[in-house]
């Protein structure tokens, strides 16, 4: 597909629907809407959606919306404590599941299910059994008798969902934070002011109609193939190499502890972070380590947007930046952030919490990064330029930057024929003197 | 192999930005020569002292800029010995810093070694070269200051060793002493220090402010003091290692009054 081709499904299916938000939000530097970051990204890239937050935010509205884009592909629930696996079955048409005598016949039932979006408004009030079978469904597989087999439209599946975080608030809500936490990719709180729909939203949907119900799924609409050549596109794209590194400094950076025992917030585990000789006074005692799973989806994300401001014409030259930003829509409801510091010193506010612990992540990581890319770059070519690693991380010091030097370390040992040959003659071309200290 | 590293730049892209920066800096023009170091011995006579300024409540002069530039920590050391000249410790350094400050804000006079007045206009220069992100016409401050952070009893197990001196061929410490109590972290910091010159509250801001606050990163054992001031902030570094060297990289040289007569 070329870039026209690209720019014109994503303009389709990014289109304000009879979901509007176009509220602006700035990620790395790109001017996005918010429906670009929590509908059309992650429709691109695949990757499930949890929307919490009040009522009264069009949750419903954005159900058919997508039920709109998805055509006959599409599965809604309604999540109720007596949710009855036999409802789930039935919508899906997998009665005939107790009647397979044979994998062959089941897998025959699965590839027939062809649904690729499944939306479960108030997930979190079905039984944890059902919200099993939806979490399988959102990543696009069915678990039957200990086997695995795949759902969805030529591969693809992906969820949203509404509903509420826990905290025994909410009568019927089930235990399901954890999972929940865990399973989605994206959790969005929907009527937070920074998400909430604009003025100009609010007055055109109290402009367009009087009946405050709303609107069935427009069936004309129907994107899926769009949707399902986009996310082909998207899987062809090329990870920039910095961001697996950061996801270094996400997934084991963030987990070492300077005064304690075995220097790790993994290894005390639920004392975290009432621990002898956590710091107070830096992030230690405010955010774990991020998931391999969170660290994945926020690379798909930003890697998603990023296809989205291409098919804009905005150049990024700066996926740290997107990565980083991205982080707002993995992070904040993930649980990762020590629930005391957002209620004790944040009064409650998760999105503030975050702020607060990113604004010395990102200092910190704004200052290694020019060192970082030219690591990189140096690696690629198979070249372990000492002195540049060491601004990232001296040799033999623990510490948060200690993983992503022996990650770059281990590419600069692996390099591909055609890099290196490329960046020798580089290096020929510009007698490369030895690099100095990068400020 | 991933053909990008960040956006839509190569690695192609990146080392050729990188040394094409490596290049202009080593072509960069200096807003004026490089000022020559005064002389080991001192006197009222000699005209480079008016290259140095009194560090107000203290006795010692410290230059106006920088020079042994491209010489690693011991080296200049060895360097400022041979002239009868010293490198600032933090204390020093930073004694310096917060006076320039107050004389660039017009609250104090400073004088130079001549024991002539410092204008306000060349105050506010010298407050800029060590602490203003706007480098276009000045060039960047990259110095080694006098204290070396060793295994101790001090703050985070850290000892500060000052004052150092050549002595029988060898660089030693004549002063160690426990580290005192500053920021134990990679943060930026109020421009309140400690009596050894390092800060010890953490800024409410975290971007660089001139005048409001600095970028500190904390003492890490073996490692020695730096200071910066570059087109994104002024950094006072305890991590340097000794052995490292750059062409950019030198020291403001200082010299006690005493000296002169």
């Amino acid at each position: 597909m070329d870039k026209s081709e690209i720019a014109e499904k994503i303009s389709k299916i990014s289109r304000q629907g009879s979901w509007r938000n176009s509220r602006e939000i700035a990620v790395g530097n790109v001017p996005f809407s918010v429906r670009d970051v929590i509908v059309t990204a992650p429709l691109i890239a695949g990757l499930n959606v949890y929307l919490v937050g009040g009522t009264g935010e069009g949750k419903t509205q954005l159900a058919n919306d997508l039920a709109g884009l998805f055509g006959d592909s599409y599965c809604y629930a309604e999540g109720r404590p007596d949710f009855e696996l036999s409802e789930l079955t039935k919508q899906l048409n997998l009665n005939a599941l107790k009647e397979a005598k044979t994998d062959k016949e089941l897998v025959q039932l699965t590839e027939n299910v062809n649904k690729a979006l499944f939306y479960v408004d108030e997930l979190n009030r079905c039984p944890p059994i059902i919200q099993n079978y939806f979490f399988n469904f959102f990543d696009g597989k069915l678990v039957h008798n200990g086997k695995v087999f795949r759902l969805g439209k030529d591969g693809y599946a992906v969820g949203f969902a509404s509903g509420n975080i826990g905290d025994g608030a909410y009568v019927g809500i089930q235990d399901s934070d954890r999972a929940l936490k865990d399973r989605m990719h994206l959790i969005v709180k929907l009527d937070d002011p920074q998400f909430c729909t604009s003025e100009e939203d609010d007055g055109w949907i109290f402009e367009s109609k009087r009946d405050p119900r709303a609107t069935t799924p427009d069936k004309n609409e129907n994107y899926l193939d769009d949707i399902l050549q986009l996310h082909k596109e998207f899987n062809k794209r090329e990870v920039p190499a910095i961001l697996p590194a950061l996801g270094l400094y996400f997934h084991k950076g963030l987990d070492y502890l300077e005064q304690t025992p075995r220097h790790s917030k993994r290894a005390v585990d639920t004392q975290w972070p009432n621990v002898q000789g956590i710091r107070q006074d830096t992030d230690e005692s405010k955010i774990m380590p991020l998931s391999k799973r969170a660290v994945l989806a926020t690379i798909s994300l930003s890697q998603a947007l990023e296809m989205i401001a291409e098919a804009k014409n905005c150049e990024v030259k700066d996926s740290t930046a997107m990565f980083l930003d991205a982080l707002r829509f993995t992070v904040p409801y993930s649980g990762i952030l020590a629930p005391q510091f957002i209620h004790n010193e944040k009064g409650g506010d998760a999105y503030a919490a975050f702020d607060a612990v990113m604004e010395h992540i990102k200092t910190d990581i704004n200052e290694k990064k020019g060192a970082l890319e030219v690591a990189l770059a140096y690696a690629q070519g198979g070249n372990k330029e000492d002195s540049v690693l060491n601004e990232i991380c001296r040799p033999g010091r623990e510490g948060k930057w200690a993983p992503v030097r022996h990650y770059v370390e281990s590419l600069a040992r692996q390099p591909a024929k055609e890099n290196k040959e490329l960046l020798a003659k580089i290096a020929a071309e510009l007698k490369a003197p030895k690099p100095p200290k990068i400020a | 192999m991933t053909k990008y590293i960040s956006g839509n730049r190569t690695a192609e892209d990146i080392l050729r930005a990188y040394h094409q920066k490596l290049e202009e800096q080593k072509n960069k023009t200096p807003r004026q020569e490089p000022r020559k170091v005064a002389p080991a011995k001192i006197n009222a006579d000699t005209k480079d002292l008016e290259n140095y300024v009194l560090i107000p409540g203290t006795d010692v002069l410290i230059a106006k800029h920088q020079a042994h530039n491209g010489l690693n920590w011991e080296q200049t050391h060895y360097k400022l010995a041979e002239e009868g000249l010293f490198m600032p410790s933090p204390a020093l350094f930073m004694a310096y810093f917060l006076k320039t400050k107050e004389a660039s804000e017009g609250n104090l006079t400073l004088y130079d070694g001549k024991n002539q007045q410092i204008s306000k206009a060349e105050a506010n220069e010298l407050w800029n070269d060590i602490s203003s992100t706007d480098r276009k016409n000045r060039e960047d401050c990259w110095i080694w200051l006098d204290a070396k952070f060793v295994q101790g009893s001090g703050c985070n197990n850290l000892d500060i060793e000052t004052a150092h001196s050549v002595a029988s061929g060898k660089l030693i410490s004549k002063k160690t002493e426990p580290l005192e109590a500053c920021l134990n972290k990679d943060c930026y910091a109020n421009l309140v220090f400690n009596k050894q010159g390092l800060p010890i509250k953490e800024s409410a801001d975290t971007k660089y402010k001139q005048n409001k606050n600095l970028r500190f990163w904390h003492p890490r054992e073996d490692a020695v003091a730096g200071f910066v001031a570059d087109s994104d902030r002024a950094l006072l570094g305890c991590v340097d290692e000794p052995q490292y060297s750059l062409s950019a990289l030198g020291v403001r040289p200082c010299v006690e009054l005493k000296k002169k007569v």
